[in-house]
């Protein structure tokens, strides 16, 4: 039986049945992160002394993600300066792009792939993360009267702990982007690594130096920047933040993604495959 | 535009490009027609792998015009490359998975997923047993079959190889060749091969061009371009014969063999001419040859001493 396939969908065919029959680099990741996971877990997520067994879910959710996730975050963004370069450099590129195919698409169809991967880290994260909540802390209202901080309700902070996440896969698509980008310049995955990990070390260099929310529109793809604000607010110490500035801050690492994107595409469209 | 012979398979044209300060292509003419089993020959670094990148869209010409089937590669039309195969040199896999996985891969970019098209493809380069296997376990003449099989997904009317059979043992050489002639009998379609490996295409091939320095030294059949034949010679006295035909036929270029020998590029019209001048030079002949040129004669010639013009 002969399976057609629209042009434009070619490529993205191509990288559902490679991801499917080859799953092993995506599944060594996720097993990266779910065994630092662990490592966190039993180191007490993070979490102050204080809070102990027992302590808010919330807090524990916060500080175990904000540090598994700024792993996965260099985890992705390696992953990502490694894809095309890859590729190059074994020769499969140029095996790939002799066919009727796309480059846009094509460049395209590798991002979404990295894309699902990004998903599934947060996805993997915040699985275990709630489960061992669920056993052993309590999803209580924030309240510490001792520091007489704002209170707030379990539901609304469900829906921080959502948002976070979300507001995180943004950052990891902005992350992708900076190391495909990265990976279209480069001939090979090392300097391409090398590059795209230094690139992503000096952006949070600038987020130390310039802090706040320019700091956080520098480093888009800083994922422990929402959990660390998440920690805050349920510890009581920060402010309920509104949707409205979140949705301002969707709109960094959006920008970001199609800029790096952008740049990636027309990279890729110039590039000589000579190697 | 003046309408286009549709015999034109590949068709280049005052092709130039350039990488930094060397120049790979200056001005090459290639014409490729229906049904050619076509040899693209030249030393390493002669300008092959880049015309064919050219041709694949893998890189873009500085100038001149390059088409396929009619139509300017510069366009990358899907329409266009499917009816393309192409071997790039070196092909590699994904190696973890097997053949038919990887002939999956392509045939989605191609746009046909035909599991029984893959396993005949895999079953006409001789790869049928392993096509199970995974792809790392490889020998690198088995990798080389798949190229093939990779090149010959979706029947493409052109198939263009760029060096099929570089280091491949001998056997291997031969089953390439079996491979593509297999192809041509049983599917019927144009070849365009780069190669040094003459005795190969002397074998396979119809036509042949030597291109040199970016340059199209010659194109033609191999009768055409053997027209000029090898006089072989056993004289009395070869240094003075050598010196009486070089004086006489300038571009006969004659030179003594191991055994004493002398040869000579000659077209059968002058020989009883050079007979005679030896003869009345009082020089015996104890024996006169005549045969065409071989295809490593022809590039040596052209190559290497500039060659007759």
């Amino acid at each position: 039986m002969t399976v057609r396939t629209r042009s434009g969908a070619r490529p993205f065919r191509l990288e559902l049945y490679r991801m499917t029959r080859r799953p092993r680099t995506a599944l060594l990741v996720l097993a990266i992160i779910l065994c630092f996971k662990g490592v966190v877990l039993l180191a007490g997520g993070g979490e102050s002394a204080a809070a102990g067994r027992g302590g808010s879910a919330f807090i524990y959710l916060a500080e175990s993600a904000s540090m598994t996730l700024k792993l996965g975050w260099l985890l992705l963004l390696c992953f990502a300066a490694a894809s095309v370069s890859g590729d190059r450099s074994r020769g499969m590129l140029r095996m790939l792009l002799a066919r009727p195919v796309d480059r846009v698409a094509f460049l395209l169809s590798r991002s979404a792939s990295l894309l699902v991967v990004g998903g599934l880290i947060l996805l993997a994260d915040g699985l275990v993360g709630t489960g061992y909540a669920l056993l052993f802390k309590s999803f209580s209202d924030v309240a510490d009267p001792a520091l007489q901080g704002p209170q707030f309700a379990a539901s609304a902070m469900i829906w921080q702990v959502v948002r976070a996440y979300l507001m995180t896969y943004l950052g990891f698509a902005a992350t992708l982007s900076l190391g495909l980008f990265v990976s279209t310049l480069c001939a090979h995955p090392t300097p391409a690594i090398a590059w795209a990990a230094g690139s992503g070390l000096a952006l949070e260099g600038l987020r130390l130096v310039f802090g706040g929310d320019l700091g956080a529109c520098i480093m888009t793809g800083y994922n422990s920047l929402h959990f660390e604000r998440l920690s805050r607010l349920a510890r009581g110490i920060a402010e309920y933040t509104p949707d409205g500035f979140f949705l301002m801050a969707a709109a960094v690492p959006i920008v970001h993604m199609l800029v790096l994107t952008t740049g990636a595409i027309v990279a890729l469209r110039k590039a000589d495959l000579v190697e | 535009m003046a309408s286009r012979s549709p015999d034109l398979v590949v068709e280049a044209r005052g092709l130039r490009r350039r990488f930094g300060a060397d120049e790979a292509l200056r001005g090459l003419d290639l014409i490729v027609e229906r049904g050619d089993i076509y040899g693209f020959l030249g030393r390493n670094g002669a300008g092959k792998s880049t015309t064919i990148r050219i041709l694949a869209g893998l890189i873009r010409a500085d100038g001149g015009e390059a088409r396929l089937l009619g139509a300017s590669v510069d366009s990358r039309s899907s329409a266009l490359r499917r009816k393309v195969g192409f071997l790039v040199e070196n092909p590699a896999f994904y190696p973890a998975l097997d053949a038919v996985e990887n002939l999956t891969c392509h045939a989605y970019l191609q746009g046909a997923v035909d599991r029984a098209h893959i396993e005949e493809c895999l079953d006409l380069v001789g790869l049928a047993d392993a096509a199970r296997r995974p792809v790392k376990g490889y020998s690198f003449g088995m990798r080389q079959r798949l190229g093939l099989a990779q090149a010959f997904l979706g029947d493409p009317e052109v198939i263009i190889l760029d060096e099929p059979a570089i280091g491949l043992d001998p056997p291997g050489v031969i089953a390439v060749r079996e491979i593509i002639r297999r192809f041509v009998r049983e599917r019927g379609a144009t070849f365009l091969i780069s190669s040094h490996i003459l005795g190969e295409m002397e074998r396979l091939c119809t036509r042949v061009g030597i291109i040199e320095s970016g340059r199209m030294l010659r194109e033609g059949t191999l009768f055409e371009l053997g027209a000029t034949g090898r006089v072989v010679m056993r004289l009395s006295d070869p240094e003075r014969g050598m010196s009486l035909a070089a004086d006489r036929f300038p571009r006969s270029a004659p030179r003594q063999s191991a055994d004493h020998r002398v040869q000579l590029v000659l077209d059968d019209s002058e020989v009883p001419g050079l007979v005679r001048l030896l003869v009345e030079a009082g020089i015996d002949l104890y024996e006169v040859s005549s045969r065409p040129a071989t295809l490593e004669e022809l590039f040596l010639e052209l190559v290497d001493k500039g060659g007759p013009s």
